[in-house]
């Protein structure tokens, strides 16, 4: 992962940890890498790190092992399927409702898109 | 010796040590040298040269390990978290070091050529304290040698004073007033000596001044402890105005 | 315990190097120093080395005066020069600042100039640039002191030696937390690293702040140019460009609220905060 502008980074590292317990390659009570190596890895403050892991910790998807580290809490995947559930209506429909509208497509044009993107993801 | 100026003091001992040991190297073999030289050209008949660079030799290590040292050794310290001041006096002490490890490691090497050629070798191995204080023979003991050394000391220390007297001039001085003095002062020395020596000849104060400067060798002369106390007071001098043209310089890289 | 720099001004002749220049260095921090050529950051850290006197103003390191022992031997200077004997090697540095700095780690330090491949043996006046950056990077991130001060430390780096420094430094940072003050024009580079960060412009201090505080305030918003203008009416705009139809403008402020149709908004990254700010200074 590459860090880019757009984003505050350590949203940035909150996501990608997500990604990676969402599929599956950071599993569950396995250890997360430490702060040290988000930091030399990405070469950001570590302060910025620990924020970034803060939010997983605070979300209850990680934990602390006092003298070991950070691991994935159990519940962890499920957790987030979740949360992204709920966020999906937020995130995906309604910027694809706002971006649909912007580029002038009719209701209609944009259900049609739709099934096609159903269609063609298979099952 | 864990304090800033401890440590200081060791670096520049380690530094200063290298010169030292070279100069003692340099006073053992010269002599040497000019001897076997002496044999070489003239043999058996060859007429007495002495030797009598000793107290000189100590004096000019001394002017120029003062007058190279100060910048150089203000430079590293500073990169080494040394304040000036601390620098400052671990050169002082140093240099006092350095000049005493010289001028004992050169009577020693006196007193040693003295009892290996004996009294009618064709080399006489002499010094400047030697000629003014205690002549030989009487002169030629171990306790004139020693007496020869701490003169020598502090010729040395006083002259390293001079020497970074000298380098912090030139350190605060601007690039036009470094030209200035470097050319002024040979031109006054070459164009000035002789209406120099003019007015102390023929002027009544001429002749005054030139009483009063012999009234004063004379007093250096008395005694070796007399030019001792006033070379302790002139390097101390040329180290206090040292010490103040240092304290606002910049340190500034080499080049 | 802090660096602070009181009131501090410096005067070269009739340039004004720095003009009543309040800042603290808080420890356990990373700080930018960030500024153009000539904008006095080098003069800032020259005082606080004790390298030169200010004109007027207070310095002090843990309460200590910049320039005593005391505070000489808190902090470590790597700077653009180098201030070693000419004819010293590598090796006898690293032997200086073991004596000097008792929590110097001198096998990290032999680990770095291998790493760096910096060879031990060279007289430093022979080094290049770039291996002279090295060399005194090395020393810097070995001394162990409670405040290193980086001086356009990458000066001549490859961009390989570049990443090293950067990686080296963080994992330096959290492993054993300290104060690093960077100060460097390669602003871009350093964004990410500074916790802290103080833009300096013709010896004046422009920004002191948490360099989260400063990009989360900061936006670029673009769209038509009358529909920008509409918009950007009454708000805390510090830049604008144009190009042709389309404007950009650079607006201080939260960020949150919905933009009407039409207009785009995206944060703006410090090189860039600090490049419009420098502009819109230029302007006045």
């Amino acid at each position: 992962m590459t860090l880019t502008e757009d984003r505050p980074i350590f949203q940035q590292i909150a996501e990608q940890l997500e990604e990676a317990i969402l599929s599956g390659a950071y599993p569950e009570e396995s250890q997360v890498p430490s702060i040290t190596e988000y930091s030399v890895q990405y070469r950001i403050n570590p302060a910025t790190a620990l924020k970034g892991i803060n939010l997983l910790v605070d979300a209850g998807l990680l934990y602390k092992k006092r003298g070991v580290g950070m691991f994935v809490a159990s519940g962890a995947r499920e957790k987030l399927r979740q949360s992204r559930r709920e966020r999906f209506y937020q995130d995906y429909v309604q910027r694809m409702v706002r971006e649909a509208r912007n580029l002038g497509l009719t209701d209609q044009e944009l259900r049609t898109l739709l099934e096609r993107g159903m269609e063609e993801d298979g099952h | 010796m864990n304090t800033r100026f401890g440590r200081a003091f060791r670096y520049e001992m380690q530094n200063y040590f290298r010169a030292v040991a070279v100069l003692w190297l340099a006073m053992a073999l010269i002599p040497a040298a000019m001897m076997a030289l002496a044999y070489f050209l003239a043999g058996e008949t060859a007429a007495e040269s002495s030797f009598n660079g000793y107290s000189m030799a100590v004096g000019m290590f001394g002017l120029v390990l003062g007058m190279v040292g100060l910048r150089e050794n203000q430079r590293v310290l500073n990169q080494n978290g040394v304040s000036r001041r601390s620098a400052f006096l671990a050169d002082v002490a140093a240099l006092a070091v350095a000049a005493l490890l010289v001028a004992v490691g050169v009577s020693v090497i006196m007193g040693i050529y003295r009892a290996v050629l004996g009294s009618g070798s064709h080399l006489l191995i002499t010094d400047l304290y030697q000629l003014i204080y205690e002549p030989a023979p009487a002169g030629n003991g171990v306790g004139a040698l020693a007496r020869g050394a701490v003169l020598s000391t502090v010729v040395g220390w006083m002259l390293a004073a001079l020497g970074q007297f000298c380098s912090a001039l030139y350190w605060r001085l601007s690039k036009f007033w470094t030209i200035l003095i470097s050319v002024a002062v040979p031109l006054a020395l070459i164009f000035g000596s002789a209406p120099l020596l003019t007015w102390l000849d023929t002027t009544s104060a001429g002749r005054a001044a030139v009483e009063a400067l012999a009234a004063f060798g004379r007093f250096l002369a008395a005694s070796p402890w007399n030019a001792a106390a006033v070379l302790l007071a002139m390097g101390a001098a040329f180290f206090a105005v040292t010490w103040l043209l240092l304290r606002r310089a910049m340190i500034r890289p080499a080049k | 315990m802090a660096i602070e720099f009181q009131h501090i001004t410096k005067t070269f002749g009739d340039t004004r190097a720095l003009e009543d220049v309040s800042l603290t260095f808080e420890e356990g921090k990373i700080y930018g120093l960030l500024g153009n050529n000539g904008a006095g950051k080098s003069t800032l850290l020259n005082i606080l080395t004790g390298r030169m006197c200010q004109d007027g103003g207070t310095v002090t390191v843990d309460g200590a005066p910049a320039g005593s022992d005391a505070a000489l031997s808190r902090l470590f200077l790597v700077g653009e020069k180098n201030l070693y004997p000419d004819d010293m090697k590598v090796k006898r540095a690293l032997d200086t600042a073991e004596l000097f700095y008792p929590d110097f780690d001198r096998a990290y330090a032999e680990n770095l100039a291998k790493q760096f491949e910096l060879p031990l043996n060279k007289k430093i006046n022979s080094l290049s640039t770039g291996y002279g950056s090295i060399f005194r990077i090395v020393l810097g991130l070995s001394v162990n002191t409670p405040y290193v001060l980086f001086d356009e430390p990458v000066l001549g780096l490859d961009a390989q030696h570049r990443d090293l420094f950067y990686k080296l430094l963080v994992r330096k940072y959290a492993e054993s937390p300290c104060t690093m003050v960077i100060s460097t024009h390669l602003i871009a580079e350093v964004a990410d690293l500074i916790e802290h960060t103080v833009i300096i412009r013709k010896g004046r201090i422009l920004q002191d702040a948490p360099t989260e505080a400063l990009t989360a305030a900061c936006w670029a918003v673009s769209g038509p140019a009358g529909l920008v203008d509409g918009w950007a009416a009454g708000r805390d705009v510090f830049a604008s460009s144009v190009l042709g139809g389309l404007k950009t403008v650079c607006v201080r402020g939260e960020g949150t609220e919905d933009l009407p149709a039409g207009l785009e908004r995206r944060r703006v990254g410090l090189q860039e905060y600090f490049i419009s700010l420098m502009e819109e200074e230029d302007q006045r």
